[in-house]
């Protein structure tokens, strides 16, 4: 088995005390940091998610497996080449202002991160501004909200409208999740990603972002 | 004519009823009974269980005869932060949370820290707070209320207030059914989940199982422990346990995992409950709970609330599933309400084959959110009586 197959299966396993190791075995071997965050890890956290979407995966290994990415990825990151980390796309992520739940939220922070994204938490119960300040400052790839009640989803579309009225949708991805929030809810929204649960989340934004990479419609 | 008791019992036994048992249970968010008395109510406060429905639309009702089973003595309300619209505070389980200052009943707050964090530490709080500590939890006026059969109308706290009002006699004869129902901490997820928080407790299965073991070993001694005790003062018809531990994709743990860990502490309380007579017993967990019914079963369990339809449940299916070993209240689409009508009309026929095969409570699948007005709520009870033939 090769140690990028080797990595793969610990990040699937969560087997957090060996990523670094073995993180360090494929530098070794002359293998880019860069590379093995795009062909390995990314991979392995993306099949973590299919995994949970068909529900062979539960909370306990989305956590592990997150975990273990995060070791790797935080070994990785002061290696990466000037400019990769300013490649590494950013999210901006918070649950909509009225709610105050979070652990929804967290875990596909979480998941995000240590699939390599560089997140960046609003926090909850977010006011509109809160929003628009961090989009402002940290020029994001993707936008995510959370919102647990039937009665804070309104929020979103109220803060998606705030940052088009800014200037600030335009070529990014923005998804929804939570408990009352549903597909049709993002296609009402126009937003081009719908997340079901945290599992998923990492592989449908990194598609609608590859999507747009590549010139076509992110949704 | 049987009394709600014996319709209960029927119903458990999927014997003919001559009338169905229907109590309309569900939980008022305050916001709703806000806006039910905008819209005509103009009832006694209502309270979260719904307090009084029962006896304004004459319909059957349950008597709660449990204590609390969670922390005693409870950790003192202890605010350690507030701005305008939040305040951070640790409850009365020792939960450090912020929640909103206004409808905090109806947000979900935000778990901060929980209370145990190492077997040590779970040690000190099962000793000092889990422990039967008899006098408080079965207090002088659980004892009162249990002895002159009036309704329990409190939950979640370690000493019942007595009920202000008129007692009644005890009766001569058991008019309701009678539930033991461990709300919060009779159980082997929701319970540890209140003391680690579900993250930690998640990664806990991995990392620390001795640790799950050991919290679920006390929490199946102390539901026995208290359980007997609450038995010397009163049987009951009904144990529930409580969990909470599923989502609308999901249980939150692996069935594979759970059964490993948990079956055998459900099968030693239900084997107990047996023993002592206790042929109902059920279970209350939110979310998309199907991978974890086959669990339960073989644990000894055979009674299901609330199927939430929101995450997927269909109680119509889960009769198809697994027939009559297994009761179910609950399942009617709350919000089908909202719209009423048609649409709520719709959802009551879906579920009245079951109602003909036996062993099934209709009822409202979770809370009552202010969306559902009083007009229409009143239009289901109505339609249900029609359908029930109790009208």
């Amino acid at each position: 088995m090769s140690v990028l197959e080797d990595l793969s299966d610990a990040i699937l396993d969560g087997r957090r005390a060996e990523v670094v190791g073995l993180v360090q075995k494929a530098l070794d071997e002359g293998i880019t940091p860069a590379d093995i965050i795009e062909k390995t890890l990314r991979p392995a956290m993306g099949e973590v998610g299919d995994l949970f979407s068909r529900g062979e995966f539960f909370l306990p290994q989305l956590l592990l497996s997150a975990s273990a990415m995060k070791n790797a990825t935080d070994y990785l990151r002061p290696m990466l080449a000037e400019g990769a980390e300013s490649r590494q796309e950013t999210v901006v992520i918070g649950t909509v202002e009225g709610d105050v739940h979070d652990i929804g939220k967290n875990l596909v922070a979480a998941t995000l991160e240590g699939a390599g994204y560089r997140v960046v938490d609003v926090g909850v119960d977010a006011p509109v501004a809160k929003f628009v300040d961090a989009v402002r400052t940290y020029d994001p790839a993707v936008v995510g909200f959370s919102a647990l009640l039937s009665t804070t989803m309104i929020k979103i579309p109220a803060t998606i409208k705030a940052l088009e009225g800014a200037g600030l949708r335009e070529g990014r991805v923005f998804a929804v999740g939570g408990a009352p929030v549903t597909q049709r809810n993002a296609d009402e929204w126009g937003v081009e990603v719908y997340a079901a649960d945290a599992g998923t989340a990492v592989k449908v934004i990194g598609q609608a972002l590859a999507r747009r990479r590549s010139g076509g419609d992110a949704s | 004519m049987p009394t709600s008791r014996e319709r209960f019992l029927q119903t458990c036994r999927f014997e003919p009823v001559d009338r169905p048992w229907f109590r309309a249970y569900a939980f008022v968010w305050p916001e709703t009974e806000i806006e039910w008395r905008k819209q005509g109510y103009t009832g006694p406060e209502l309270g979260w269980h719904g307090e009084g429905l029962p006896q304004r639309f004459g319909l059957d009702e349950m008597l709660r005869v449990d204590p609390w089973y969670g922390p005693v003595p409870e950790f003192e309300y202890v605010v350690l932060e507030e701005d305008d619209r939040t305040k951070l505070y640790i409850n009365h389980e020792g939960i450090l949370m912020r929640e909103f200052k206004e409808h905090s009943d109806t947000s979900v707050p935000q778990f901060v820290k929980f209370p145990v964090e190492s077997p040590a530490e779970f040690e000190k709080f099962a000793a000092e707070r889990l422990a039967l500590h008899a006098d408080q939890r079965l207090s002088a006026a659980w004892r009162q209320q249990v002895a002159m059969g009036q309704l329990h109308a409190v939950a979640g706290a370690a000493n019942v207030t007595a009920i202000s009002g008129q007692a009644v006699a005890a009766p001569a004869v058991e008019e309701h059914p009678r539930l033991c129902w461990a709300d919060r901490w009779g159980g082997f997820f929701g319970s540890l989940r209140n003391m680690l928080g579900v993250q930690n407790l998640c990664m806990a299965f991995h990392d620390r199982p001795k640790l799950v073991e050991r919290m679920m070993e006390e929490r199946a001694d102390r539901i026995i422990e208290i359980t007997a005790e609450v038995m010397k003062y009163t049987d009951f018809d009904v144990f529930w346990y409580w969990e909470d531990m599923a989502y609308k994709a999901g249980p939150l743990v692996g069935p594979q995992m759970y059964r490993k860990f948990a079956l055998k502490h459900y099968r030693r309380v239900n084997d107990w409950l047996r023993g002592q007579g206790v042929k109902y017993i059920g279970l209350d967990s939110d979310g998309d709970i199907r991978l974890l019914i086959p669990i339960w079963l073989d644990s000894g369990l055979n009674m299901l609330w609330p199927f939430e339809c929101q995450s997927g449940m269909d109680v119509v299916k889960v009769r198809q599933q697994y027939g009559r070993d297994l009761l179910l209240m609950g399942g009617i689409d709350k919000r089908t309400l909202a719209p009423g009508g048609e649409v709520m009309r719709r959802e009551v026929d879906r579920v009245m084959p079951l109602i003909a095969d036996g062993g099934y409570f209709p009822e409202l699948d979770h809370s009552v959110p202010p969306d559902i007005s009083w007009p229409n709520f009143i239009e289901f009870v109505k339609y249900m009586d029609l359908r029930l033939g109790r009208g």
